[in-house]
């Protein structure tokens, strides 16, 4: 048992896992921290003391993680969520005494397709055309800067493309593929630095208890070298799609996001956090409501494929990212191979009511 | 709570034709929020209802909807609403005060209508029904979506035979929980009575045992590991088919009900309140028919909740027949109940072999 661990964002993927992971095993007490009530719809299947805080309100915070030796923080978000989640969270960790905390950055912070040679010695920079990428940049160097005074011991870990069970590139592929929209740009033949969710928890359980990782950073990822056919292969195979059929070439130039400029601009998020909290809940769910029912409306048409820059830039990358750091100093080594991953990932599409091949869930 | 029926002192006063029937509301929660302050606004508009007085013991709460209904009061207590007098009660609390405030109600000789599910468990139902059948008032349950121009044509379709002896149905129901609940209770099953059976699955089993009657065998799976379970799949055999009910808080899928029968199938898209696609062997087409009750309006999720709040009332000004009455609540926590009892473990294939081995060894005895 390795005291208390405090999971912060518990309700997104790998929060959810990671809650799932270290509750099952019994390796950890684990007590998720969500920032709404509704939020903990899933991790209610487990008996386990959860917590409702707002990752930006220090003193709910602090309260909420009080008791907790160590902090994983796997808080998503927009660009600002991501950097204004970092202090305030540091802040309330060193009032709660709690002794590490975990942060779930990426390997993103080198870029979707970054330069042979890359570790996390690289240098790191927030110039990029990915704004996702600066957001994180930005939060590892506010850590740091935070870190500096000693009040908590900070892990950093860069996973690469994490997938598996209710992750984006699982059920959101298979989604993609069911509406239309799915592709892979150039045949999908560039290096996916893919990382299985468990072997992701499996890092984030090294970062906690082996003593030397306090104010390290670590790249953690699969074994297999492996390519973004290679893991959206399975997917299609079990929806009966052709690979094939997606590739797409990518533009010479990318226009600009604008819903994701709006989100990240200041305007739209102090008009949001203007609102009344009913309101800002009965929105989001009439928004859902409006969006599925306008999703269910639309008459069947030749869907238009859209290739983002980020997308292409991940889809053409020619490195592999290395864990070797994390092997030599955590002693980690994946849990899961790549071939178990994609049977558990697909096997889990089928629970969750994809049309796959084998579209019966089971019961023990 | 006291299992003995009681006769209640204070009879209903007559109503008068062309009179608002007098009405109270219990619970300004989300669903008060969401739908029953439009509704009722709606009706107090039309001059069918008076809503005298409100009450929730989140003053904030209570004043959100005071703003949408003028000329209701904000009682202090649930006593104090009932002390102000009524026709009729709605109860839209959480589940752990329907029973308590329904019989309150009733006692104070209000006919009520209980948001689902009507109560916590089928045998603190029967006490409601009880005490409402012993005072000669009416209790009628928030089945919402039987109120569906669509779901009401399922049933006129299938009674008529369109698609022929029915060969098989498959609902799947669900998405990421986005319900604006105030507390984590709703995930209690002490306070909630359960987790996804009991909250949708409420709406789903009603709706199947509407349209097919009562199932003769269920099968029932979740995953629940010492809490309340976000996935859950039933199986509900009928006569020469089965039903196969998946529903889930986690993940969203089409959210589709399919209805197989011989001679074609209907689809429904979960909360559809007017359309309905139907496909017919030896037809080249699939056509997506529009319904509307019969006065021709047209229905959206809001009108649903007029109308269930307007059968009520029709019922106890009119004495005509109650569509969503309480028998189908009590009967629908009964299933839920058997679903319980009959409870295995769905198969979680993300979970590796130690991950069940802990399951095994230790969450399922905190059931």
């Amino acid at each position: 048992m390795t005291g208390t661990v405090a999971v912060l964002g518990a309700n997104g993927f790998i929060g959810c896992r990671t809650v799932e992971l270290l509750h099952l095993s019994g390796w950890a007490e684990v007590r998720p921290i969500v920032r709404r009530p509704s939020a903990f719809a899933s991790l209610s299947r487990f008996a386990i003391d959860g917590r409702v805080a707002d990752a930006h309100n220090v003193p709910a915070l602090t309260a909420a993680l009080l008791g907790c030796q160590s902090v994983v923080h796997a808080v998503a978000g927009d660009s600002r969520t991501i950097v204004d989640a970092v202090e305030p969270v540091y802040l309330a960790a060193a009032a709660a005494g709690v002794v590490r905390l975990v942060y779930l950055s990426s390997a993103s912070v080198h870029g979707q397709s970054p330069l042979p040679g890359t570790d996390e010695t690289s240098a790191l920079h927030d110039g990029q055309t990915v704004e996702y990428n600066n957001a994180k940049v930005r939060a590892e160097r506010r850590l740091g800067e935070l870190s500096r005074d000693g009040a908590v011991q900070v892990v950093v870990l860069r996973p690469g493309i994490v997938f598996g069970p209710r992750s984006s590139w699982t059920g959101g592929f298979a989604n993609d593929l069911l509406d239309g929209s799915a592709y892979l740009v150039d045949g999908g033949h560039g290096i996916c630095n893919s990382a299985y969710v468990d072997n992701v928890v499996h890092a984030i359980k090294l970062a906690i208890e082996v003593p030397e990782a306090a104010g390290r950073t670590y790249l953690v990822g699969d074994r297999e070298r492996i390519s973004w056919a290679d893991l959206c292969r399975p997917i299609a195979e079990a929806l009966g799609f052709d690979l094939a059929a997606i590739s797409v070439s990518a533009p010479l130039s990318f226009a600009p996001n604008w819903t994701q400029w709006l989100r990240d601009g200041d305007l739209y998020r102090r008009l949001v956090r203007s609102l009344p909290r009913p309101v800002r809940s009965g929105l989001k769910v009439g928004y859902a409501e409006w969006r599925k029912s306008g999703l269910d409306q639309r008459p069947p048409m030749a869907p238009k494929i859209k290739v983002s820059e980020e997308r292409a830039l991940l889809h053409r990358c020619r490195v592999k990212l290395p864990s070797a750091k994390a092997e030599r100093e955590l002693g980690y080594q994946p849990v899961v191979g790549f071939e178990e991953a994609c049977r558990r990932s697909v096997a889990w599409l089928t629970f969750a009511g994809y049309p796959t091949a084998r579209s019966q869930v089971g019961e023990r | 709570m006291s299992a003995q029926i009681e006769t209640v002192q204070r009879q209903p006063a007559r109503l008068r034709q062309g009179e608002p029937v007098r009405l109270v509301l219990a619970g300004c929660g989300a669903v008060t929020k969401l739908y029953y302050a439009e509704a009722l606004s709606r009706l107090q508009g039309r001059g069918q209802i008076a809503v005298a007085a409100i009450f929730d013991p989140e003053a904030k709460s209570a004043a959100v909807v005071q703003a949408r209904l003028p000329g209701a009061k904000v009682a202090a207590s649930f006593d104090g609403l009932l002390a102000v007098g009524a026709d009729v009660a709605i109860i839209a609390s959480p589940p752990r005060y329907h029973l308590d405030q329904s019989m309150q109600a009733l006692r104070a000789g209000m006919h009520v209508l209980c948001e689902k599910p009507m109560a916590t468990s089928s045998s603190d139902a029967d006490l409601i029904l009880a005490v409402a059948a012993a005072n000669n008032l009416h209790v009628a349950t928030g089945l919402v979506r039987r109120q569906f121009p669509a779901t009401r044509s399922i049933k006129a379709m299938v009674e008529g035979g369109l698609i022929g002896k029915i060969q098989g149905v498959c609902c799947f129901e669900g998405g990421p929980f986005q319900w604006p609940v105030a507390s984590t209770s709703y995930f209690s099953r002490a306070e909630s009575g359960g987790g996804v059976l009991q909250d949708i699955g409420t709406h789903c089993l009603d709706l199947l045992t509407w349209w097919f009657g009562e199932p003769h065998e269920i099968h029932y799976a979740d995953d629940a590991m010492g809490g309340v379970e976000a996935n859950c799949l039933v199986r509900l055999g009928f006569g020469g088919f089965e039903a196969t009910v998946r529903l889930s808080r986690d993940w969203a899928r089409p959210n589709l009900y399919r209805l197989e029968g011989e001679r074609g199938s209907i689809s429904w898209a979960v909360n559809e309140t007017e359309l309905v696609e139907i496909a017919l062997k030896g037809c080249r087409t699939a056509a997506t028919a529009s319904f509307t009750n019969t006065d021709d309006r047209s229905r959206d999720f809001v009108d649903a909740f007029c109308d269930q709040i307007s059968d009520l009332v029709d019922t106890v000004r009119n004495g005509t027949l109650l569509s969503g009455s309480a028998t189908a609540g009590r009967n629908v926590l009964k299933r839920i109940e058997e679903c319980y009892a009959r409870r295995k473990r769905l198969d979680m294939p993300w979970l590796g072999a130690e991950d069940f081995r802990h399951v095994i060894a230790s969450a399922e005895t905190r059931q």
